[in-house]
């Protein structure tokens, strides 16, 4: 243990987790995108100058970002290494193959400086709502490469020692819809650097340097011993948990998600080898996207672990290259994280709940069911929206799901219908919680969401990125699954479901056409039998359960 | 207006001033709170005033019964009527889970699913009607809830702060078959955008009206058996004041009404003192209350979560609170590094030292352990509150010395850094946050242990000095004698500032300012003594985010008026204008307030000058030794008096802390000012 007494520690930690939070709220209060601002799918952080490890991160930040971030700023030392770095520098890169999630996931980098020499490097990443895909927002479910997903950009300077890169910025916007508020997002994440900079600068004043960097590595030792305690505590062995994703969206044929987490002592493997080869639809997980979804089921189960270089430590991972969980360019990649991952997550605490049972909830929804929204206003003009839609979080030993929950992968808040209804022509005709969507148990799962919307004015395109229309979330203990998604489509007056359930490209719609979207509820936990009477008779008078099992009861 | 009462109901205490503007007398007095009924507790404070309530002109009360209600769920059972296919709204929230980490947790609305009807009607966003009501379905849905057991009625449809015409239509039907006055409509409450949100807080409002209500007309019948036969005021979330009467229809108004009557007392103190920067900070028990004062006019919030799913949306002050208070408990996290709050220790057990079984050690221990605290002088000891240092010790010694293997006094002090460079952390997000910088501002620190961390927080912060009111554990007892009635008003219109209608902008300025005029008339205040204030909330078309500008008073409206107002407040909140972005007005903003009739602090406190203060010694512990601090009783120092720290200042409501290296002046005004020495 190094000699620095604890309360430097706790201060040293504090003021260093603020100035991550403060450019998390720079961020989001400035941003165009209602996908960062108002549903926050963005996140911040400062890290090593050398080894590019994550030092500190946003608290509100999204988990699918705790390890993506540190490989970001690894690829970008990759092509750039420190010593070619000058102060002015601000790199950018969406590139879901160097550290990257989805190519809407735009990210940047600002090295810091103080008296000449690299000291962290500050790094920010947020959601836009298209970078110019083949489909409007991003989530082109019938892609077949990584080419039709977006403007690709590999890291490169958007700012070359003080010098704004006209040229790229050109290019880049001219090639993204509604490109005018893609600027405004631009400029809010780099204010957000500005901001995490001179922050930084003030902290550097306050805090002497020897001692901040003696901190640092004592955070992330204890980081690692903790984790390792926690580790520790779990009988050795291999516990494994297998799931399916519904297709592709262009093959038939279900995809496997199988982990296999290998308890040895303080260490845990992560096998994900069983699982799928890669596919020919955009449900490729790129390797720091997979690695991520593991550890953020990691993080659900041991919250209390503070986030940092450290506690990634004691894990390895077996994902060989070819795998969808660690594919090859230029597989497409855009369902990576709201149902590739959040599947990846689902499947390791399935697993996890056999090694800490009772520490787990029931399957959670684990579908981000995006609508993509987009056409031509015959008076407003262009637009590009992105819908967010909940489900039912998992019974637990604590409790019933939570209805409507976020999905695990996130902490980002869905967007307001009044708002969507403002910015483009179409309108909800229902929001509400799906009855009878719940797994039994003596914990019931919470609802998923039953969501109507239809176009009002004009032509428009709609396309719906989904999964879990084959199987539903898992029961625990005995629990039942909760229901599976069931989304339905509408034009000129019929109604009809995808071929692949789950996943449709560009619907073409005029006024009146539309999908209902049904996302599943959580998994019961423990035998339905256990359930009281009282909260039965809760569930029947809230009018939870459904036509069907209402007049059943 | 001579005679004048203020009670502040806390979490602990219940405090109240006596002011007699014409003798320049002030009275005080804490006494526990009563939970179950908090006018037992202020009932019985008058009595210890010893104040005859025919001879009070004006009693104004600050009461925690509507924010109770809520986070206790003790609310009315309450209806509510939406749009066909939005019941699920209020209990959907916004698809958040209570924690980033931990997928646990469940979720009850303030009004249960059964209770939640739809009827057919619908609103566009632009608001033009594409489904008319039928007033026939309201009625019957209205008499279906009423039937069931509901006692309040509120009404939510989408839109209806773009068009409320159907909204009034239903509420119009339902109060023909509802059997009280308690209906609701959300435009009526918020007429602004995001539907959650408007119906959240328009539910929070029905839900607290009947108690709130109740409870007014009690406590009047009671103030009017005592003798007190006029309308009394009740202190509003927004700093202002209302009457009884109108706080019973605007019962959410009434949330979070405490720590808005100690904003309203440090502005007051800093006018006082000239001083138009401050930060105030509120230290209890239990949280760290903060709110930036610019210009002497405190910063206001647009939205405050009282619970999980459970925003309140009205015009509020901008008050941030952590958990951090003098009963916080201080613990090591599970990597071995100390951590402060925001568990509190409350009132009961309370901290180690108070001898009622606490062993978990607290904020207010550690000051104790380090002399800070004078154990002859401290509240409530009246009510038999012991301050054991050996206890305070003990629970130091076994929670966090021991395992970190250090001295008890250096623990102490580990305890009382962190919990400062929390206080102070959030207070310098804040500002900096909202590009102010804090060199220039000052803190004005009150509560029952603010004036032990000032010292501290103002070196933490940077700040240019601190302010200790002359009576810092009742300053929000005093803050509700000097609220003024004001009323605040919030209107969606989404318009772009390019294609503007200066009038049009204009009529609805002018509606909102008749209404508020003609609330103040009601409550008594003459015209020609009220003022109104235009603003917006306004941002660049496209972004979800508003900020608040405030127009000129001096200038007629027009785009580049108001062009100019929002880029300045752009600049200093982001640095950067967006040039080629259009601007959009989201929501109007309009306050009218009472100009005159208040007091000012000075009326009724000032320091003495004749008195001559005797000086002992306390042990204290800075920097790893004991050290001898001088000891002052606040109360016998005279105006001018200037003194060197260390030292430590008591009075029955709190103790001041100066550190070594600080000295403080008592400001004629009787407050203290601390400044560091150069």
């Amino acid at each position: 243990m190094r000699n620095i007494d604890p309360t430097t520690l706790a201060v040293v930690r504090g003021a260093l987790e603020q100035i991550a939070d403060e450019m998390d709220t720079v961020l989001s209060t400035s941003a165009f995108s209602p996908i960062i601002s108002d549903a926050w799918d963005r996140a911040s952080g400062i890290f090593h100058p050398k080894t590019g490890e994550v030092i500190v991160q946003g608290r509100t930040g999204l988990p699918i970002f705790i390890i993506v971030m540190q490989h970001t700023v690894q690829h970008v030392l990759k092509d750039h290494p420190p010593e070619t770095m000058k102060p002015g520098d601000v790199f950018i890169v969406n590139d879901p193959y160097r550290g990257g999630t989805h190519t809407m996931d735009l990210k940047f980098v600002r090295p810091f400086f103080r008296d000449g020499e690299l000291k962290a490097l500050l790094a920010n990443t947020g959601h836009w709502p298209d970078v110019g895909s083949m489909t409007p927002g991003g989530f082109t479910t019938t892609a077949t490469d990584i080419y039709q997903e977006g403007f690709r950009i590999p890291p490169v300077r958007i700012y070359d020692g003080g010098e704004f890169n006209q040229i790229l910025a050109d290019v880049m916007f001219h090639n993204m819809r509604v490109a005018d508020d893609r600027r405004g997002d631009m400029a809010a994440q780099l204010n957000s650097l500005e901001m995490g900079d001179r922050r930084l600068r003030e902290f550097f004043d306050r805090f002497d340097e020897d001692t901040v960097f003696a901190c640092v590595d004592e955070l992330k030792d204890r980081s690692e011993r903790l984790m390792r305690e926690c580790i520790a505590d779990i009988p050795d062995g291999a516990y494994r948990f297998v799931d399916h994703m519904d297709s592709d969206g262009l093959d038939e044929g279900r995809l496997t998600i199988d982990v296999k987490v290998i308890v040895e002592g303080t260490n845990i493997t992560f096998d994900l080898s069983g699982s799928s080869p890669e596919c020919r639809g955009p449900f490729n997980s790129p390797y720091s996207n997979t690695v991520t979804g593991t550890m953020i089921a990691v993080k659900h189960v041991f919250w209390d672990v503070p986030i940092n270089s450290g506690c990634f430590e004691p894990f390895d991972w077996i994902i060989p290259e070819g795998s969808m969980l660690n594919p090859r360019e230029p597989r497409p990649v855009s369902g990576t994280t709201t149902e590739s991952c959040n599947m990846i997550v689902s499947t390791t605490l399935g697993a996890l709940a056999q090694a800490v049972p009772g520490r787990v909830p029931a399957g959670y929804f684990a579908t981000g069911s995006n609508v993509c929204l987009g056409g031509t206003h015959p008076d407003h003009g262009e637009y590009a929206a992105l819908l967010l839609i909940g489900g039912g979080m998992g019974g637990n030993p604590d409790g019933d799901g939570l209805n409507n929950g976020c999905p695990a992968i996130g902490a980002s808040r869905n967007g307001s219908i009044e708002i969507v209804e403002q910015s483009v022509p179409f309108l909800y005709t229902k929001y509400g919680l799906r009855e009878g969507s719940a797994g039994d148990g003596e914990f019931r799962g919470g609802l998923g969401v039953e969501a109507a919307l239809q176009l009002h004015e004009g032509e428009g395109y709609l396309t719906f990125l989904g999964d879990r229309g084959t199987i539903g979330p898992y029961g625990l203990e005995g629990g039942d699954p909760g229901a599976t998604a069931d989304h339905e489509f509408h034009t000129g007056g019929e109604y009809w479901r995808a071929p692949h359930k789950t996943k449709i490209d560009r619907v073409y719609l005029k006024p009146g056409d539309g999908m209902v979207v049904r996302t599943p509820g959580g998994g019961g936990y423990g035998d339905p039998a256990r359930r009281s009477p009282e909260a039965r008779v809760a569930d029947k008078r809230r009018g939870y359960l459904g036509p069907a099992a209402q007049a059943a009861e | 207006m001579a005679h004048l009462i203020g009670v502040d109901v806390g979490g602990t205490n219940t405090d109240l001033v006596f002011v007699d503007t014409e003798a320049g007398e002030l009275r005080l007095a804490k006494v526990p709170s009563t939970p179950t009924n908090q006018a037992d507790g202020l009932m019985r404070g008058i009595d210890i005033l010893g104040v005859p309530l025919n001879e009070v002109d004006l009693l104004i009360h600050g009461t925690t019964v509507a924010t109770n209600a809520v986070i206790e769920r003790k609310g009315a059972r309450c209806g509510l009527i939406t749009t066909r296919g939005f019941r699920d709204v209020l209990e959907m929230g916004r698809r958040d889970r209570r924690q980033t980490y931990g997928l646990f947790g469940d979720f009850q609305p303030l009004i249960d699913r059964e209770d939640r009807r739809e009827v057919d009607e619908r609103v566009s966003a632009e608001g033009d009607i594409l489904t008319a009501l039928d007033p026939d379905e309201a009625r019957a849905v209205a008499e279906a809830l009423a039937e069931a057991g509901c006692e309040v009625l509120v009404i939510s449809f989408l839109h209806a702060y773009a068009n409320p015409h159907n909204e009034e239509a239903a509420g119009a039907a339902a109060r023909e078959v509802w059997p009280n006055d308690f209906v609701v409509t959300s435009s009526e409450v918020l007429p602004v955008v995001r539907e959650f949100e408007r119906t959240s807080t328009a539910v929070v409002s029905g839900y607290v009206q009947p108690l709130i209500s109740r409870y007014l007309t009690r406590l009047g019948e009671r103030l009017n058996e005592g003798g007190y036969d006029k309308e009394f005021l009740v202190v509003q979330l927004n700093g202002g004041v209302m009457t009884a009467s109108v706080a019973a229809r605007l019962a959410s108004n009434t949330i979070l009404s405490g720590p808005a009557a100690g904003v309203t007392a440090a502005a007051a103190i800093a006018a006082d003192m000239d001083i138009g920067e401050v930060v105030c900070c509120d230290m209890g028990g239990t949280s760290f209350d903060a709110c930036i004062i610019r210009g002497g006019k405190p910063l206001i919030a647009g939205e405050k979560y009282l619970d999980f799913r459970i925003p309140l949306s009205l015009p509020m002050l901008d008050v941030d609170a952590i958990g951090a208070g003098g009963g916080s408990i201080a613990r090591l996290d599970s990597s071995g590094i100390v951590e402060v709050g925001p568990e509190s220790a409350g009132a009961d057990p309370g901290p180690a030292c108070a001898g009622r079984g606490g062993t978990e050690p607290t904020v207010t221990d550690a000051s104790l352990t380090l002399g800070y605290l004078d154990p002859g002088e401290v509240i409530g000891r009246d009510e038999g509150i012991g301050m054991d240092v050996e206890m305070a010790r003990a629970a130091i010694r076994e929670k966090i010395a021991g395992p970190l293997g250090l001295a008890v006094e250096d623990a102490a002090e580990a305890i009382l850094t962190v919990t400062g460079a929390r206080m102070a952390g959030h207070v310098r997000g804040n500002l900096l946050g909202k590009g102010l910088d804090p060199r220039e501002f000052s803190v004005i620190a009150f509560g029952g242990a603010g004036p032990v961390h000032v010292n501290r927080i103002t070196r933490e912060v940077g700040f240019r000095s601190a302010i200790v009111p002359a009576y810092p554990g009742l300053t929000s007892a005093l803050g509700c004698v000097l609220g003024r009635l004001r009323h605040d008003y919030l209107r969606t219109v989404n318009v772009a500032l390019d294609t503007l209608d200066p009038a049009v902008l204009g009529a609805i300025f002018d509606e909102e300012t008749r209404k508020g005029r003609a609330l103040l008339d009601a409550e008594g205040v003459p015209a020609d003594r009220t003022a109104a204030t235009l603003g917006a909330d306004m941002c660049y078309a496209g972004q979800a985010y508003v900020i608040q500008v405030t127009f000129p008073d001096d200038e007629a409206l027009s785009r580049d008026s108001i062009r100019t107002a929002f880029e300045a407040a752009y600049r200093e909140r982001f640095a950067n204008l967006l040039p080629h972005a259009s601007i959009r007005i989201v929501s109007t903003r309009v306050t009218v307030a009472d100009t005159g009739g208040v007091p000012s602090v000075a009326d009724f406190v000032s320091a003495p000058t004749d008195a001559r203060p005797t000086v002992g010694t306390a042990r204290t512990y800075f920097g790893g030794a004991w050290i001898d601090a001088a000891k002052y009783r606040r109360a016998e120092l005279p105006a001018g008096f200037r003194l060197d720290g260390p030292a430590l200042l008591t009075q029955p409501d709190s103790t001041t802390l100066i550190e070594p290296g600080f000295s403080a002046t008592v400001h004629p005004t009787g407050n203290l000012l601390i400044e560091a020495n150069t």
